[in-house]
């Protein structure tokens, strides 16, 4: 085995604080490695320093068998170090073609663009990974598995002997995600090493060959080819240093008004007759493969898209359907996006100001004048409502990490006091700590304040730990009930496979 | 024509054709060898203009100082002939001069911007403010009508001319060739050339450039070069054609949103490309095509600011969503504007 | 709603105020006439025109837009308003009836604000055009409108029993400074105490994160343009008092000094920051600056010139300290959350 990149004792700092502290870490030829670790363990500084994005501090940093003191971008880029970032560093106002040949025009130093050539080769670069699209289109237009693809021909053209993919499963459907296995396998037969940094346990563990665990700037956990595979709750101790227990979530049925009930709805060809009840202190889940509908369907419930056909009665109420966000929150629905970066949170707002963007309304006379002191008053409680580690109000939302930006989210509608609370994709990019966290908060507002609970998720590990029924969707529509009770993991898996297919 | 429709332009382009046709409708003469001729000459400095804040924008910027430093560069220069009462000095030094104070006061918007991070349209309104006050209370504030023979020359060294029917003669000045000039030479350094894609680059995500191996800070240093470049030329060219330099042009300061204008709506409805060569070209011919020729088909000149702000508008508006899509069914074709 | 714990004082409120009286001191030590009350009369004189186009272009920046139009909108207005007062005087009106027509002039010009304020919003917010682009289209076609009303002349005679109001002190401050005063509090009150003011904010810093909490975006930015263009519209008839003139293209370069002091004034472009405080600090370093090379006789480029400086100077010193503050307080944030730059 002949090493690729070799890291020993390596030590970065930003502004006096370790975010690499004393790092060792190897990935050899033709392997698949998964680097693990949470946020703000220092993976994308090592990812950054690896690629000559930063500098580093002390240690050697040892590429193809050479010493590098300092190391540029292009120089990585020349040893055949890829990495795709979680964004994909795709430029949006250009075509496929020159995107995915960019990093090679630049390389080269030449003066003249010859648009045949990078047309030309662009071309046999789609064709070889087997990525069917027009090379003249823009990128701006592309859904994000079509970006990801491209970006991943990018590597390729440049001849990657390692490729870095930060995060690459976030946001492709289980289909997508097989098929970009499929190439990362076929990258490997040709002597390509694959480097996942990921989140996501259980997809990683079909691909990897080895891991590698990161804690506070350093490796806590490594294995190698051939070595046993470790259990998601090992993995989970070494990320955090910590042992979860959770507990699944239990319903007690009780004949009362259902929270409440579709009938019938559509939307265009996203979704149609959807039809289910969701009861006080209910959690109920919404599953399906990217693109079936289930992301619509939330916004439907919460009057950001209008739906064409059906209604909804909330508490035995039929209130026809949502036109816009002020119906969904007059009737006490809350809703947590999908991204929170860009639908959830005012990032450069204080904390404080986050919280109270729902609520104001209601603190708010005929005259558009806001009643401060009974706001502040509402705005405290809202705010001991949950931990949150490192909480100054006067900060902005962005000095905080994922986890806890969601949390203020959640701490935003739940000071709404509501009926009804739908959450896409509540844990998408958060700690596991945090992720724990969230699940017992979401289980806590079910039992405890009798609020129904609608989880939109395709992380079967969520749905098993807080659903107690789970819908799956199916090209637009419920085509299986799943009732949660004592499954494993695998079972409940098959379960929802075999209702998607 | 497929083709054509296709392009991201196309509705400006439309939006010029009809204009033309309903001015030549009104009055024929503007459809006349003269009238384009007299088009051409309006257009030669604006035009010059535009291109410099295209650049700007190109890589993600703004510029509220372009036409302050071209006015002040190519004032300094005439002011310090003057003041030496020199007659007789060659062209291209003078252009030079220009062009390097142009590109000293272009470094330092680059300065306020890639190194200390400020945003562009304030940098830039800063110093455009700090330009207007020293050009006039340490430079000077008078016309400059003395300027050296070689520049009036310039000036009125006309290609072609022709008449009107009214016997109104109007000239292509050599100027014009200046432009046409920097025209094709920048539509060659932007699309064929991998500098050009690099500013596209920046303009598109400019961490995604840095994470390409653009050394981004010089890439953007280079173009502010560029951009001083551009408003040197521009601004001796404009004193050349005025065979006379003033410190505060008024048709020249404070038409900085004009500029900006024409590369907007040269973008066309995709805004993908933040501006382009051939796009940028059509909206300033818009813009002057208006202004030049509203007297000619009788309307007041006092309705001309009007007229020209609604025609903006309807540009504007043809750029939007729902602009485009009242465009494209108008037109009949689907994805017309693309 | 300023919901952050402001027991130690605002940081750009502080570095304004220190700006703004370094500036005082330096302008008194340079001509000792500076600190005398005729002076201190005559800026205040000054001061409101800027200070009402600045106050409108803040709210309008605070959501994140800019409106290019508040000068033609005022001078549109003031426009207006003087053919309807020349009316009263040329036909000899008096008493009740001449008071009557005055009034009639502010109600007209006040809605000339609102209607194009309205215009602008909804052209941005519901045609989406950029703001930039959209008010300066507006602008001109405003202006193209004055002018074709005046034929390029300027309007003047109102009545002097209206135009006193413009050269006349109550409690020794003018008229005029009074309304600057009057709007002032009133957009303190708007941005501090208000679901609008706070809303603007919002929408400012996320328009998209706004909409997903149910605020009416595009009301909020219609609301911030209405308002900007009524307050133009005020200062355009401030101007008709002063000076007995209304002219289509008076004091256009106000546009780009209103910008100039809004940002100054902490104001930030891209939406979802501005301090009112901030603002009149900045606005009065301005007049400090203008008044004292003024009283120094030197020429009034001068003043641009200085302003310009300013700006940059002001810009790079927030840079120096941002720089600053972030080497230092780096440390503290990896203390609390334990987690560095990743």
């Amino acid at each position: 085995m002949k090493a690729i990149v070799e890291v020993q004792n390596l030590y970065k700092s930003f502004y006096g604080a370790l975010a690499l502290n004393g790092m060792n870490f190897t990935i050899n030829e033709g392997e698949i490695r998964c680097l693990i670790g949470e946020n703000g363990c220092g993976k994308s500084t090592l990812i950054k320093v690896i690629s000559g994005f930063h500098s580093f501090d002390s240690g050697e940093l040892i590429i193809n068998n050479k010493r590098y003191e300092k190391i540029t971008t292009a120089e990585a880029i020349a040893e055949g170090i890829q990495v795709i970032y979680q964004d994909f560093s795709l430029f949006p106002n250009m075509t496929i073609a020159e995107n995915i040949m960019m990093y090679s025009t630049v390389a080269e130093r030449k003066i003249h663009v010859d648009w045949n050539d990078i047309k030309a080769s662009a071309k046999k670069i789609l064709d070889q990974v087997g990525f069917e699209i027009d090379p003249n289109l823009y990128v701006a237009g592309l859904s994000v598995a079509q970006k990801q693809m491209v970006a991943i021909c990018r590597a390729i053209v440049q001849k990657a002997k390692l490729l870095i993919m930060d995060e690459p499963t976030t946001a492709l459907t289980t289909k997508e995600v097989q098929r970009l296995f499929e190439i990362v396998r076929r990258l490997k037969d040709s002597g390509v090493s694959v480097l996942f940094v990921s989140h996501k346990l259980d997809e990683v563990s079909q691909i990897c060959d080895s891991y590698t665990i990161m804690r506070n700037g350093r490796r806590v956990f490594q294995s190698d080819v051939g070595d046993a595979k470790i259990t998601n709750e090992e993995i989970v101790y070494y990320m955090t240093g910590k042992r979860y227990s959770n507990s699944k979530f239990t319903y007690v049925p009780k004949n009362d008004i259902p929270a409440m009930k579709v009938n019938g709805l559509c939307y265009k060809k996203a979704f149609r007759d959807i039809q289910f009840t969701l009861r006080k202190g209910e959690v109920l889940g919404i599953t399906g493969l990217l693109g079936c509908g289930r992301s619509e369907l939330a916004k439907a419930l919460f009057g950001l898209i209008t739906p064409t056909k059906g209604s909804i009665e909330i508490s035995g109420k039929n209130v026809g359907i949502f036109r816009n966000v002020e119906e969904a929150i007059r009737y006490k629905i809350a809703y947590v996006p999908e991204d929170r970066l860009t639908e959830g949170l005012h990032l450069d707002q204080s904390i404080a100001d986050n919280i109270i963007a729902r609520i104001i309304r209601d603190y708010t006379n005929k005259a558009g004048i806001v009643n401060v002191k009974r706001l502040k008053k509402k705005q405290y409680e809202s705010m001991n409502l949950m931990e949150v580690t490192g909480m100054i109000p006067g900060n902005p939302a962005n000095s905080l990490s994922g986890g806890n930006q969601q949390k203020i989210v959640l701490m935003k509608w739940l000071a709404s006091e509501p009926n009804i609370l739908i959450l896409n994709c509540p844990t998408v990019g958060v700690d596991v700590g945090a992720k724990s966290d969230i699940h017992n908060i979401i289980k806590d507002l079910a039992i405890e304040k009798g609020i129904g609970v609608i989880v939109v998720s395709n992380d079967n590990y969520e749905l098993m730990q807080t659903c107690n029924r789970v819908l799956v969707m199916k090209e637009g529509c419920v085509v299986e009930e799943l009732f949660i009770k004592d499954q494993t993991l695998d079972e409940f898996e098959m379960m929802t496979e075999r209702a998607e297919s | 024509m497929k083709r054509l429709c296709k392009t991201s332009q196309f509705a400006l382009f439309a939006l010029l054709v009809i204009t033309i046709l309903v001015f030549g409708v009104m009055n024929h003469d503007i459809l006349s060898v003269a009238s384009l001729y007299s088009l051409a000459r309006t257009c030669t400095v604006p035009a010059i203009f535009a291109l410099a804040i295209m650049v700007v924008m190109v890589i993600g910027e703004l510029d509220m100082s372009y036409c302050m430093i071209g006015a002040f560069s190519s004032y300094a220069v005439f002011f310090a002939l003057h003041e030496k009462s020199i007659t007789k000095f060659p062209l291209l030094v003078i252009f030079l001069a220009a062009v390097g104070i142009s590109i000293v006061l272009q470094l330092l918007n680059w300065f306020l911007i890639d190194q200390l991070h400020i945003l562009s349209f304030i940098a830039t309104l800063g110093t455009q403010t700090f330009l207007k006050g020293a050009i006039l209370a340490f430079v000077g504030s008078s016309y400059i009508y003395d300027i050296p023979k070689s520049a009036v020359d310039f000036g009125t060294t006309y290609l072609l001319s022709a008449s009107y029917k009214s016997g109104v003669a109007t000239q292509l000045p050599l100027a014009v060739i200046i432009m046409i000039g920097m025209y094709v030479l920048m539509n060659l350094i932007l699309e064929h050339t991998v500098f050009g894609r690099k500013l596209y680059a920046i303009g598109g995500d400019p961490d995604a450039a840095k994470r390409a191996g653009i050394n981004v800070s010089q890439t953007r240093l280079i173009a502010f070069i560029i951009v001083g470049v551009i408003c040197g030329i521009g601004g001796v060219v404009h004193n050349c054609l005025g065979r006379c330099s003033l410190p505060m042009p008024t048709d020249l300061v404070g038409q900085e949103l004009n500029g900006i204008a024409a590369v907007v709506l040269g973008r066309g409805a995709s805004q993908r490309a933040k501006g382009t060569v051939s796009g940028t070209l059509i909206g300033v011919l818009l813009l002057q095509f208006i202004s030049n020729n509203l007297i000619m088909i009788g309307v007041p000149s006092y309705y001309q600011g009007f007229v020209t702000g609604l025609i903006i508008f309807v540009g504007l508006v043809t750029q939007t969503q729902i602009g485009s899509t009242l465009f494209s069914k108008i037109l009949g074709k689907k994805g017309a504007v693309q | 709603m300023k919901k952050t714990a402001v027991r130690s004082f605002d940081p750009d409120v502080a570095k304004m105020l220190a700006i703004t009286i370094v500036i005082f001191v330096i302008m008194v030590v340079l001509n000792g006439n500076f600190a005398k009350s005729s002076n201190l009369t005559s800026m205040c004189y000054q001061l409101p025109e800027l200070g009402l186009y600045s106050l409108a272009m803040m709210m309008v920046m605070l959501t994140g837009g800019i409106d290019l139009s508040v000068v033609s909108i005022g001078n549109l207005s003031a426009i207006l308003a003087a053919k309807i007062m020349k009316y009263a005087t040329t036909n000899g009106f008096s008493g009740i009836k001449l008071f009557c027509f005055v009034i009639l002039g502010i109600i007209v010009a006040l809605c000339v604000g609102c209607f194009f304020g309205a215009i602008n919003g909804l052209v941005v917010s519901k045609i989406k055009i950029v703001p930039m682009l959209a008010t300066m289209a507006t602008s001109e076609i405003i202006e193209g409108i004055s002018i074709i009303l005046t034929q390029g002349h300027s309007v003047n005679g109102a009545p002097e029993q209206f135009t006193r109001y413009g050269a006349t002190t109550l409690a020794a401050i003018p008229y005029s400074m009074w309304i600057l005063i009057l709007v002032i509090m009133f957009t303190a009150f708007l941005l501090h105490r208000t679901r609008f003011g706070f809303e603007a904010k919002m929408v400012g810093s996320n328009p998209k994160a706004s909409h997903f909490t149910g605020m009416n975006t595009s009301q909020v930015y219609t609301k911030a343009y209405l308002y900007s263009g009524v307050v133009s519209s005020i200062c355009g008839i401030m101007i008709l008092m002063r000076t007995n003139a209304a002219k289509a293209d008076y004091a256009v370069t106000y546009v780009m000094q209103a910008i100039l002091c809004a940002v100054l004034g902490a104001t930030n472009p891209n939406g979802g920051h501005a301090k009112v405080t901030c603002m009149v600090l900045a606005l009065l370093s301005l007049q400090f600056l203008s008044s004292g090379f003024n009283m120094m006789h030197l020429s009034s480029y001068f003043k641009e010139f200085t302003w310009g400086l300013l700006l940059i100077a002001v810009l790079a010193l927030n840079f120096l300290t941002d720089y600053i503050r972030q080497k230092k307080g780096q440390h503290k944030a990896v203390q609390t959350t334990g987690s560095a730059a990743s």
